[in-house]
């Protein structure tokens, strides 16, 4: 494959890394996990620093595990983005017509939902393992399946069942449901 | 004589209260009834109308493992019909997301990835959000303009600090600043002066982590929305993939 991006490349190097479950944090470039966020409700507890966080300031062993914990974050970060490209023909969805189009974004920069990564996908197939959670599934070669009102991706002999959690979407590797 | 005595007791008194007030300041901040009431005031308004559309333009923070800040943009759009219909649409920079209730189901779209996902749910848009609280770790679209002023809200009760600001203008309408402090967040709110006191700006700023997180949304405002049944219904397009929604994890956002 052919990677003039060198964000792509970086994109194709962790994923790789990820599919063979490597925690490794070899040649990789400076984006670094997230460890808060801010709140967008006073009402509301969610949000803000994540657990262990707080207390940076005295904590020795913090040192000691960031690389660690950068790595895991980060290859989070760049399949959840993958993950979206694989269904990118839906963005003209307007139903309900309530609404009017027009400002859907097309994506860009840190967070660019629309790269192509069929390769790097390809990767984790072949890693699948029934009951593992992934953030993408190839981006050719499958295909949406509903059996018994939920909703499949098919590729080759695995299957995917995606799902919804918080704001972000992934996929169970489950037994073929038929 | 009599009158150069006068003078000295004025200083002295004002003296005595300027100090007065400065220890107050440091030791025990002050909660302003005057804040309290704007915000309760601002909270029965919102609870007395019927529907309301607003569109929120958002900016929010990310804190990276270093301490560096990402900052990303987005719009909501709501539309509440209360008590039981919720129609929102979040669009940013990471996700792309909508939100419809109708009083018996509950849909949540993921626009780009073409999943969606349905689960039972009746009673207020309050008790939607509760339910997806509790079982999905999610939070409803400017959940704030739904729990000021409602019943049961111990809002004011977490407030340790309070006070007026002052006259500020929001988008050509004039508002009255106030910024309040809570255990974890400082917030700033903008409310409009006048007969009808609407948020037209909040600011909360997290303060669990040192680099403060911050989240700013400026809101538009539409309070007789034209709309019939079926912008709160989800017809599922074209090869949408019905799926499971499932419990985020703890340090999820909650697709703000």
């Amino acid at each position: 494959m052919k990677i003039t991006n060198p964000r792509k490349a970086g994109a194709a190097l962790i994923a790789v890394l990820m599919s063979a479950t490597l925690v490794l944090d070899a040649a990789a470039p400076a984006f670094a996990g997230t460890r808060a966020k801010s709140r967008s409700s006073v009402n509301s507890h969610r949000g803000g620093a994540k657990a262990g966080n707080r207390n940076v300031s005295g904590n020795r062993n913090v040192n000691n595990n960031r690389n660690q914990n950068v790595n895991v974050n980060r290859n989070k970060n760049v399949n959840v983005n993958s993950n979206r490209n694989v269904n990118v023909n839906v963005d003209v969805d307007h139903h309900g017509g309530y609404y009017g189009g027009g400002y859907y974004n097309s994506g860009c920069c840190y967070h660019d939902d629309f790269h192509p990564v069929a390769t790097i996908a390809t990767a984790a197939v072949t890693a699948a393992v029934v009951g593992s959670i992934v953030s993408s599934i190839p981006s050719s070669g499958c295909q949406s399946v509903i059996v018994n009102g939920i909703g499949y991706q098919q590729c080759g002999s695995t299957w995917y069942q995606p799902q919804m959690s918080g704001s972000t979407t992934n996929y169970v590797v489950v037994n073929p449901p038929r | 004589m009599r009158m150069l005595h006068a003078v000295t007791c004025l200083v002295a008194a004002g003296t005595s209260l300027f100090s007065g007030a400065s220890l107050l300041a440091a030791e025990t901040p002050a909660v302003d009834p005057q804040a309290i009431a704007a915000l309760e005031k601002m909270g029965t308004y919102l609870r007395a109308l019927p529907a309301f559309q607003v569109e929120a333009t958002t900016s929010d923070e990310d804190v990276l493992d270093d301490g560096q800040k990402l900052t990303y943009a987005g719009v909501t759009k709501l539309l509440a019909y209360l008590p039981g219909h919720l129609r929102a649409e979040v669009v940013n920079d990471r996700f792309e997301r909508m939100y419809l209730y109708d009083g018996s189901n509950f849909t949540l779209f993921a626009k780009r990835a073409n999943f969606y996902a349905t689960v039972p749910a009746t009673g207020k848009i309050l008790d939607l959000a509760d339910k997806l609280d509790q079982n999905y770790g999610l939070s409803v679209p400017l959940e704030d303009l739904f729990r000021w002023g409602a019943s049961g809200w111990t809002g004011t009760a977490d407030i340790k600090a309070a006070m007026k600001v002052g006259p500020g203008v929001i988008e050509g309408v004039t508002c009255e600043q106030y910024v309040f402090r809570q255990d974890d967040i400082d917030w700033q709110i903008w409310i409009q002066r006048g007969n009808y006191p609407l948020p037209r700006k909040i600011v909360i700023t997290d303060r669990t982590d040192e680099a403060r997180p911050q989240h700013v949304a400026v809101y538009k405002w539409n309070l007789a929305p034209s709309f019939n049944d079926a912008a709160f219904k989800f017809e599922p397009p074209e090869g949408a993939l019905p799926v499971k929604l499932t419990q985020a994890p703890a340090d999820d956002a909650g697709a703000q």
